[in-house]
């Protein structure tokens, strides 16, 4: 379970990047955080994995504060899959890199030999553990990155943008691996692209450091001016339903509508 | 799958020399290296010389591969043999007079001239053509007495020289040969455990072994990927008219830093975004932590190590008893 | 003009006296033309992209075949710079090729390279189409990823090439600045009828803004043509491994669920709405 109450962060004195934001997430929920670039969506996510900060308020991971004190053992809880697959990729292969987060913790060397076998299976990585990350694809590299964190057992995992540089086969592999995850995992994902909220339990939208709507989806995409005043493109379906909405005369007018809209969620 | 561009020494294959513990072959290295520069008698060090072929052998790696690291070398080892080839007194074993005449005068530089012109036609092992050219010269210099004389010298090749010549060159060709099993039968991450294993007790004079040895590790994971993004900035500025092949001195100065600003700053991200991926994943600098990577001592390491250990304790007590080795 | 393949080959490796070669691309033929065309290239990772718009930019030599590019063919000795000033190549990343202090002088650095007149006038005419004139002054380390990419294009810009490649150029933007970036290429091709060429995974895009597709498979041409011919085709998961753009999913759901008469071969929101009103729209005319 992840709590946060009255967080704000910001970088130099003056600009707010995180503005007090209060927000529980429950355990085994999937959580999608929508946002522009510059959102303040990452910064949250670095405050929750405590690289940065909080100039004041409150987190609380299982019941635990998180501070200076707690920090290095409340990690052991707590994920974090970034954006760019090369810059997070430790090891000198595969196997070392799945290895990085264990050896950190002091694992024995049989522990980690069975957490890699394990997990780099459930990655769908297992043929690959003598590989050096430049003759890996970039999906490959994130579903290493999972399968790093995975191992150690924590129970939260964020995807901060874990997708927006890969090409669509690697996007399809990193969800599959991410839906494997639901319900055993608190899941909160970070996007700025709504068809990937589409699947999630609740979707919590920033803009300007604060958490502006913070609903199931099907609530959230009934808002439609405010997701465009948050620079968040809305999906065309929505944008039909939008338009039929405003003409006039169209035969089966109700059930296009309802259409799109059941349309809008189906994947 | 080993395709590491810099360090793509390491060569696979299934050997002994493979197999054996890296902390045994970075001890046994050095301890050979050190004995090497004791031995100061040519058959001993032709003995050394011949050993370390069969070592090769044993190793299973084709000898080019080992060819690669002395071609690198060869200009040094060159003005070695020459320098002592010429500047030791003793036995005078043969003597040159040379004559530079106008008529051999001119013939060398028409030939340089020639050379210089040839840049076209023959493009490959330009320098050694240019040695034999030169030697070649200064034999012209013995032979064609005609025209003027301008100057009149002479050189001597002394035993000595020769000697001490043969000696250096087989020592310092022994040498690579040495190091470059090392680094050709072990990964590079396991030269690097090995060090910190080896290196370990220096944690108790203040040295952080542990923080260099993961900073090691982390430039082996990242120096290929620094070289492909080199390759990518190169070829996006020559998409931006960068010519490296013209240019006055100040538009080299700008082209060169238009490479090294992009490098400088992806760099700059990179590290900052890797050092958040490591802390977020648990590491603490200098804390305790364990390894992945085994590293087992096994029969065949202590026969080694005892074996090396043996060779050189036979090698100082002879020069401590004055043995001319 | 423009730019020519014919049958040409390209490995990375060197070329071998016995063994075969790897070879990254075989047997393309293209022709590209030099005014207004919009051409999209899709294809898997490790189908070829890259190594193809590189080709185009001389970057990468042919291992055989002919390769003309405005004329000239491209050869080991040809002088590739008054080439590369006419087709220019922007790469994904603003990073690899950002360097000055100011986006001004940033974007003039190409300009004054291929010795082109009054660098910095040009400069500050293609900022002015790209609507970065507020921009120009500033530290180009300052700006925001969106921003980096439109400076990253006006340095090519700048030399006003005819043909302008874009190797993924809306990776990781927002959806905002994305449709943002895709409208200044439109207009640049439409308004100054430069021929664009972008390399991309992301089918809307496709869809939305190219007049040709070239798909790229296994290091060879499998499809190049019309977008809509392409579209037209049943299999194209099956023999392409493409997905079919946003707008035709939806009007394919409405066709099963309603069984209207529609052509669901549309490629952009308006064209759908039109779709849907000639399938649903004509109740009252009646």
């Amino acid at each position: 379970m992840v709590e946060v109450k009255n967080l704000s962060f910001s970088y130099r004195k003056g600009t707010r990047v995180i503005d007090s934001v209060s927000v529980k997430i429950e355990k085994g929920e999937f959580v999608t955080i929508l946002g522009h670039n510059g959102s303040g969506k990452s910064t949250l996510a670095k405050l929750l994995v405590g690289l940065l900060k909080a100039d004041s308020g409150e987190i609380y991971l299982d019941g635990r504060i998180l501070n200076e004190d707690t920090v290095d053992e409340l990690r052991g809880k707590i994920g974090i899959v970034f954006q760019n697959p090369d810059n997070q990729f430790v090891g000198v292969t595969v196997r070392d890199d799945i290895a990085f987060g264990l050896e950190n913790r002091c694992y024995p060397r049989e522990e980690m030999l069975r957490l890699i076998d394990e997990y780099s299976r459930l990655v769908n990585m297992e043929k690959f553990l003598e590989y050096n990350p430049e003759n890996l694809s970039g999906g490959e590299k994130q579903r290493v990155a999972i399968a790093g964190i995975l191992a150690y057992n924590p129970d939260i995992i964020i995807f901060d943008e874990a997708t927006s540089m890969l090409d669509p086969k690697g996007v399809r592999e990193v969800n599959e691996v991410m839906s494997q995850l639901r319900g055993k995992k608190t899941i909160i994902q970070i996007t700025h692209n709504l068809n990937e909220a589409i699947a999630s339990d609740r979707v919590l939208v920033m803009k300007d450091g604060k958490i502006i709507l913070n609903d199931v989806p099907e609530k959230v995409f009934r808002e439609k001016e405010t997701l465009k005043a948050s620079r968040l493109d809305i999906l065309d379906c929505m944008k039909l339903i939008e338009m039929i909405e405003a003409t006039q005369g169209l035969k089966n007018k109700k059930e296009l509508e309802e259409f799109l809209w059941e349309l809008t969620f189906r994947k | 799958m080993n395709t590491n561009p810099v360090f793509g020494q390491y060569y696979h294959a299934d050997s002994w020399l493979h197999r054996l513990d890296p902390r045994t072959k970075i001890l046994g290295t050095i301890i050979i290296i050190i004995s090497l520069f004791l031995l100061n008698n040519l058959a001993v060090i032709v003995g050394a010389f011949g050993a370390t072929l069969v070592l090769i052998l044993s190793s299973k790696i084709p000898f080019t591969k080992f060819l690669r690291s002395l071609k690198m070398m060869t200009t040094l080892l060159l003005i070695t043999v020459v320098f002592q080839l010429f500047f030791n007194r003793g036995k005078i074993l043969a003597e040159f007079d040379f004559t530079l005449t106008t008529v051999n005068l001119a013939i060398g530089i028409a030939i340089l001239v020639l050379f210089f012109f040839s840049r076209k036609i023959i493009t490959k092992h330009r320098f050694f053509l240019f040695l034999a050219l030169l030697v070649f010269c200064f034999y012209l210099q013995t032979v064609v007495k005609s025209g003027k004389a301008l100057a009149n010298y002479s050189l001597a090749i002394y035993e000595e020289g020769l000697y001490t010549s043969l000696k250096v060159v087989l020592r310092i060709i022994t040498l690579l040969l040495i190091s470059s099993l090392l680094t050709l039968t072990t990964k590079p991450a396991d030269i690097n455990t090995g060090m910190e294993r080896l290196a370990k007790p220096l944690k108790y004079i203040g040295v952080k072994v542990s923080i260099l040895s993961m900073m090691i590790s982390i430039a082996l994971r990242f120096i290929p990927t620094l070289i492909n993004e080199a390759g990518r900035i190169l070829k996006a500025q020559a998409s931006r008219g960068v010519d490296f092949k013209e240019g006055k001195f100040m538009q080299k100065v700008t082209q060169i830093i238009s490479l090294l600003v992009p490098m400088f700053v992806i760099s700059y991200r990179r590290a900052y975004e890797l050092a958040d991926a490591m802390e977020a994943r648990g590491y603490v600098p200098d804390a305790e932590r364990t390894s992945i990577s085994l590293l087992k001592y096994r029969a065949r390491d202590y026969l080694t190590l005892l074996f090396v250990i043996l060779l050189f304790s036979a090698i100082i007590a002879l020069k401590v008893s004055d043995y001319a080795i | 003009m423009g730019i020519n393949f014919s049958e040409v080959n390209f490995s990375y490796q060197k070329p071998k006296r016995r063994r075969a070669v790897v070879q990254t691309l075989h047997g393309i033929n293209l022709r590209i033309d030099d005014k207004g065309e919009f051409i999209a290239i899709v294809g898997h990772t490790g189908s070829g992209k890259s190594t193809l718009v590189q080709m185009m930019n001389a970057l990468l030599l042919p291992l055989s075949g002919r390769l003309e590019i405005f004329g000239t063919e491209i050869k080991k000795k040809t002088v590739l710079k008054p080439i590369r000033k006419r087709v220019g190549l922007v790469f994904q990343f603003p990073e690899y090729q950002i360097f000055e202090e100011t986006v001004l002088k940033d974007i003039a650095f190409g300009p004054k390279n291929f010795g082109l007149p009054d660098p910095e006038g040009r400069a500050r005419e293609v900022a002015e189409i790209m609507g970065i004139t507020d921009l120009l002054e500033r530290s180009p380390f300052t700006l925001s990823g969106g921003q980096l990419r439109k400076v990253a294009i006006c340095g090519i810009l700048a030399s006003n090439p005819e043909i302008l490649i874009l190797d993924e150029p809306t990776v990781g933007l927002d959806p905002f600045t994305k449709s943002e970036l895709l409208e200044l290429l439109k207009k640049l091709n439409r308004e100054y009828e430069k021929s664009i060429i972008i390399i991309t995974h992301d089918m809307d895009v496709v869809s939305e803004y190219a007049q040709r597709v070239i798909v790229l498979k296994e290091g060879g041409i499998v499809y190049d043509g019309d977008k809509k011919t392409l579209f037209k085709k049943e299999h194209l998961l099956e023999e392409y491994d493409l997905d079919y753009p946003e707008t035709m999913r939806i009007l394919k759901a409405l066709k099963e669920r309603f069984q209207a008469d529609i052509d669901i071969n549309q490629h952009s929101i308006e064209a759908t709405y039109q779709e849907i009103l000639k399938a649903f729209g004509e109740e009252d005319e009646h």
